[in-house]
């Protein structure tokens, strides 16, 4: 059974490309505009193997949904297009895999794969 | 010794008769309504009254040595109270005793009274700072009264002044050990002139003398010479010397106060003008002044304003003008000018002086202050703004413009690896959106130039609003009722199009907020603040407001809370385009609403 990655993003052409790069490439991807249903769909499950989400959501900020996920375990990647890490909250400087926007579909793969794995580990 | 009971009534002197035991026999009316109810303290059935005996027992030994030898005797007793005092004369008529009492307690009151006032009288003398000197020359004595009689060795005196000492002893105070004859050397050999002057002219003489005490410290004598004539005649001369010391101490310490305050004023970049506002005349008050005069100790005419505009540079007799012209509404007025060399900064703060009224003339109070430093500073906390403001917005583009590449580039790369007719087709929605995005961020960045470059003037806000209705209705549809409330003429320095740019951007916020439908209304008002007077535009909406955390944030470049997510420029603009007129924004928001003031300089 393939992995599932729950994509979250509010803007609608990255969330598209991304799901669809995922898509194509073999993994099954759930979307969501919104923090709060990101947040929803983790409650209700099922868990997927790993969420992607963006961090500027205009007044919403995906600081918590990244927070969430490191509190309960799950696996995530933030993708940014915030050109230093200077600018993150700095909870989110360590320990959490970042993909700066733009990156390459290749760059996005790699990063997916690596969390998997990473995440498959203990 | 008998006694016809009424006979005793008719006397008016009391009389009370005691038999061997002490006891009452007969007293008469008078004797009853005296003593009244001191009578049981006086005497009583007993004798005895063991509790009050003692304060009467010269009363009692009277009595008993009376009734022994039978001679008169008089003793005073009072009441247990002392409320009464009475005399007694104590005679012996066989074996009764009679007793006259006389009530004396006035008396002996009034006497009281005087010792007492005298020893108050005495006490007031002590304190006094006069001291007064009577000499009679012609009787060739000296005469004393007050607070000094009893420190001076009054014989000594009249013996120097029969034998004609006196005068050298004054000047010489070292025979003397009282301090104040010390002082009073006073009259430092001038005393013997001005007496003698005194004496044989008959005209009083004032002087203001200094004793000197010790180095740096000093006396001060008011005193005065007056001739003592009797019969018409000059007999003597007496002498009020008062002492001026501690007065005249005060004043200086009061001088001195002053002159610290002068001086700490003189060191503060402040200045105090007086402004007659009918003659257009100023007076320093204090500060600086006009440029090289010492104004400390004269009087300063008052001086035509050229005299602070000298000063300062070209620019700010307008300024200065302008805020006398505006205290004719307001009580008070600030306007911010540089000095002539450009060098500071100073604030102008004009304030009306109400009382003032009463002599015709309106008058103000102008205090100017170097707010130079504060200047400077706030010029460096608004560059550091600038610089931050400048950052987020660079965040913001490279944020937009990533979002963009991402897309292209992206769907580039799936458009390589999956090049079928499906895939085509979503790639190539995406890519126009993106374009568009491109395009839409782009516009609005060349905006920001615009905003800059706007040519402000003087127009008519009212009539501005009023005419962008219809456009402004059309934009936010038919469910959204567009009021306005523009009384005609109110005129702000700006420029049309940015007014309706702003506009339009507001209600379409509006509309957006209030989910397409509500009431937008639009005030034109005047307003006037501590910036100065502006005109204001307010576009209220009763939507649900704007939500807490990003009422601070509004105006930041690409902040949004918009679902359809406009470029989050708007507001940006809104605020730049404002800041570069010269006026100011503001947004208030509660949940019945937003409201978003834009203020205009008045010209």
């Amino acid at each position: 059974m393939s992995a599932t990655v729950l994509v979250v993003d509010d803007d609608d052409d990255v969330r598209s490309l991304v799901a669809l790069h995922l898509t194509l490439t073999g993994f099954g991807v759930a979307e969501s505009d919104t923090v709060d249903g990101a947040l929803t769909a983790l409650a209700a499950g099922p868990t997927p193997d790993l969420v992607l989400t963006d961090l500027n959501f205009g007044a919403d900020s995906g600081q918590r949904l990244v927070e969430h996920c490191l509190a309960i375990g799950q696996p995530v990647i933030l993708m940014t297009a915030s050109v230093t890490a200077r600018e993150l909250p700095s909870p989110l400087r360590d320990g959490v895999a970042i993909l700066h926007k733009p990156f390459s579909l290749a760059e996005l793969s790699a990063a997916v794969s690596a969390a998997l794995a990473s995440g498959d580990a203990p | 010794m008998m006694t016809d009971q009424a006979i005793l009534d008719a006397m008016s002197t009391a009389f009370v008769c005691l038999d061997a035991d002490g006891v009452i026999v007969r007293s008469n009316r008078a004797f009853a309504t005296m003593v009244g109810s001191a009578l049981d303290n006086l005497v009583g059935a007993s004798m005895a009254m063991a509790a009050d005996y003692e304060s009467n027992r010269a009363y009692f030994d009277a009595l008993a040595l009376t009734r022994a030898d039978g001679v008169t005797r008089r003793v005073r007793n009072a009441s247990a109270d002392f409320h009464a005092v009475f005399d007694n004369v104590i005679t012996r008529a066989g074996d009764l005793l009679i007793v006259e009492v006389t009530d004396v307690s006035r008396e002996v009151r009034e006497r009281d009274r005087r010792t007492e006032l005298e020893a108050a009288r005495e006490v007031v003398w002590r304190r006094t700072e006069e001291h007064i000197l009577a000499f009679d020359l012609a009787g060739g004595s000296l005469l004393v009264s007050d607070s000094v009689r009893d420190r001076w060795p009054i014989a000594q005196l009249e013996a120097a002044m029969r034998d004609g000492t006196m005068l050298d002893a004054l000047s010489n105070p070292h025979q003397w050990s009282d301090p104040w004859i010390d002082e009073t050397s006073l009259f430092d050999g001038r005393v013997e002139r001005a007496i003698a002057e005194v004496y044989t002219t008959g005209i009083e003489q004032r002087h203001r003398t200094r004793v000197p005490l010790a180095p740096g410290v000093a006396r001060f004598f008011d005193t005065q010479l007056v001739p003592w004539e009797v019969e018409g005649a000059v007999r003597g001369v007496i002498i009020v010397a008062h002492d001026l010391t501690q007065q005249l101490r005060a004043q200086r310490r009061s001088i001195f106060a002053a002159e610290a305050i002068n001086q700490v004023l003189e060191h503060l970049p402040v200045e105090v003008w007086d402004f007659d506002l009918s003659r257009g005349l100023v007076t320093p008050l204090f500060g600086q002044g006009p440029p090289g005069g010492d104004h400390a100790d004269e009087t300063v005419d008052p001086q035509p304003m050229s005299v602070i505009l000298s000063r300062l540079a070209p620019d700010a007799g307008a300024k200065m003008w302008g805020a006398l012209d505006r205290l004719a509404t307001e009580d008070s007025v600030s306007v911010q000018v540089q000095s002539a060399d450009g060098g500071r900064r100073l604030q102008a703060s004009f304030r009306f002086v109400p009382g003032a009224e009463f002599d015709r003339r309106r008058r103000a109070v102008v205090v100017i202050t170097d707010v130079t430093s504060e200047v400077v500073k706030a010029e460096a906390e608004s560059r550091l703004g600038h610089a931050n403001h400048v950052m987020r917005f660079a965040q913001g583009v490279a944020h937009d413009f990533g979002n963009v590449a991402q897309v292209v580039g992206g769907y580039s790369e799936i458009l390589l690896q999956h090049p079928g007719p499906e895939i085509v087709e979503m790639a190539a929605r995406s890519l126009a959106s993106a374009a568009q995005r491109g395009v839409a961020v782009s516009r609005r960045i060349a905006k920001i130039a615009e905003v800059q470059q706007a040519v402000n003037a003087p127009i008519d806000l009212s009539a501005v609003v009023g005419s962008s209705l219809p456009r402004l209705r059309q934009l936010v549809g038919g469910r959204v009722t567009v009021t306005a409330d523009c009384p005609p003429g109110l005129v702000g320095i700006a420029e049309e199009e940015q007014v309706v740019s702003a506009l339009e951007n507001l209600c379409e916020n509006a509309a957006e907020a209030m989910g397409r439908a509500g009431t937008i209304h639009i005030a034109v008002a005047p307003v006037a603040s501590s910036g100065g007077r502006f005109v204001e535009i307010a576009v209220a909406d009763d939507g649900p407001g704007i939500p807490d955390h990003l009422l601070g944030s509004v105006f930041d470049p690409f902040v949004t809370g918009r679902p359809d997510s406009g470029t989050g420029l708007g507001l940006y603009l809104i605020q730049e385009y404002l800041y570069s007129a010269g006026g100011t924004v503001e947004v208030e928001s509660s949940p019945q609403g937003a409201t978003f003031r834009l203020r205009f300089p008045a010209p």
